[in-house]
């Protein structure tokens, strides 16, 4: 594998959403390659840093997912240079991770700016679906952030399990192997409800109640 | 270690339960690609924030109370999730957050 795929399958690693092949071709891959490792660890590094922040702010989804974005591209032309020309090498990492971090607050404050002031994406979700708006998807981000837990996610697990598993693994291995369910359980369970949430139209008064049932 | 003795509290019934009694296949009764799986997630729960092991830990209880079939629902739903490609995942999860929002 080479880093530009290992790149394309770290999106998916972080929703621990990889099939065991391809997790096991990219833990392979991480355990070979210190660029990628390094990289995972400073974008680890940067989000953590942002899930320390003090404030709670709301950020659009759009924006998370474009700084999240230009992140990992900026990351994966280092990882491409560096086959040919490894510059990253020679800047260091802290340098590196505070740089990203510097950028990412600085979208944190320019977008808490934005929310601050008024306009029809500031409204609550629901009162601009009533108005007839469409305000933009947006959440929460704490201080204890979806991105850092994301990127610990990331990192790399290489490595066999132990002969002698500990205790709560050994007790409940089930819930383990059910993690990915448990975490996106709320999706789970209303799967076809939302698959059939419609994101064009406006809801009417009467739309608001759509189906929920997943029976 | 306090959330350590947390964990291990709550397994307690099920360490003292035989695992066939329950249904449930011990650590040895896996498949080594089972048990690799096992023990990747279980590094990565021990690296989520208290407050979302907590959730999982709630989860996981409620999922249990399930009856068969409703588990097996969850399953396949998650492996439809699964197959979704990123462009179908993004829809996906924009319909989540707005059936969500028109939830609340």
């Amino acid at each position: 594998m080479r880093c530009g795929q290992a790149q394309r399958l770290m999106t998916s690693a972080v929703d621990d959403e990889l099939g065991p092949r391809r997790r096991r071709a990219l833990d392979h891959h991480l355990a070979a390659c210190d660029a990628c490792r390094r990289e995972i660890a400073a974008t680890g590094t940067v989000l953590d840093a942002v899930a320390r922040l003090p404030a709670e702010v709301l950020v659009s989804a759009r924006l998370e997912q474009a700084t999240l974005r230009r992140l990992r591209i900026t990351a994966s032309e280092g990882g491409s240079r560096h086959e040919r020309v490894p510059w990253w090498r020679s800047a260091s990492l802290p340098a590196l991770a505070l740089a990203a971090a510097a950028v990412l607050a600085l979208a944190v404050g320019l977008r808490q700016f934005d929310v601050m002031s008024p306009g029809p994406a500031n409204l609550a979700p629901g009162s601009a679906a009533k108005r007839g708006g469409q305000a933009p998807p947006q959440h929460r981000v704490p201080s204890e952030a979806t991105p850092a837990r994301v990127a610990r996610q990331a990192r790399p697990t290489v490595g066999e399990p132990p002969r002698e598993p500990p205790a709560e693994l050994a007790s409940a291995p089930d819930l383990f192997m059910d993690l990915p369910i448990l975490r996106h359980m709320e999706k789970l369970e209303h799967f076809d409800a939302i698959r059939t949430t419609t994101l064009d139209e406006e809801p009417g008064p009467s739309d608001g109640q759509q189906e929920r049932s997943n029976g | 270690m306090r959330r350590r003795a947390a964990l291990l509290l709550l397994l307690l019934p099920l360490v003292a339960t035989p695992a066939g009694a329950q249904g449930w296949r011990a650590w040895d009764q896996l498949s080594p690609e089972e048990q690799r799986r096992a023990w990747d997630n279980f590094q990565r729960y021990q690296q989520l924030p208290e407050q979302r092991q907590r959730m999982i830990e709630r989860r996981y209880q409620q999922f249990q109370t399930l009856p068969p079939q409703e588990q097996k629902r969850l399953r396949q739903n998650y492996e439809a999730y699964r197959g979704l490609d990123p462009g179908a995942r993004r829809e996906f999860t924009e319909k989540y957050r707005r059936w969500k929002s028109d939830r609340h």
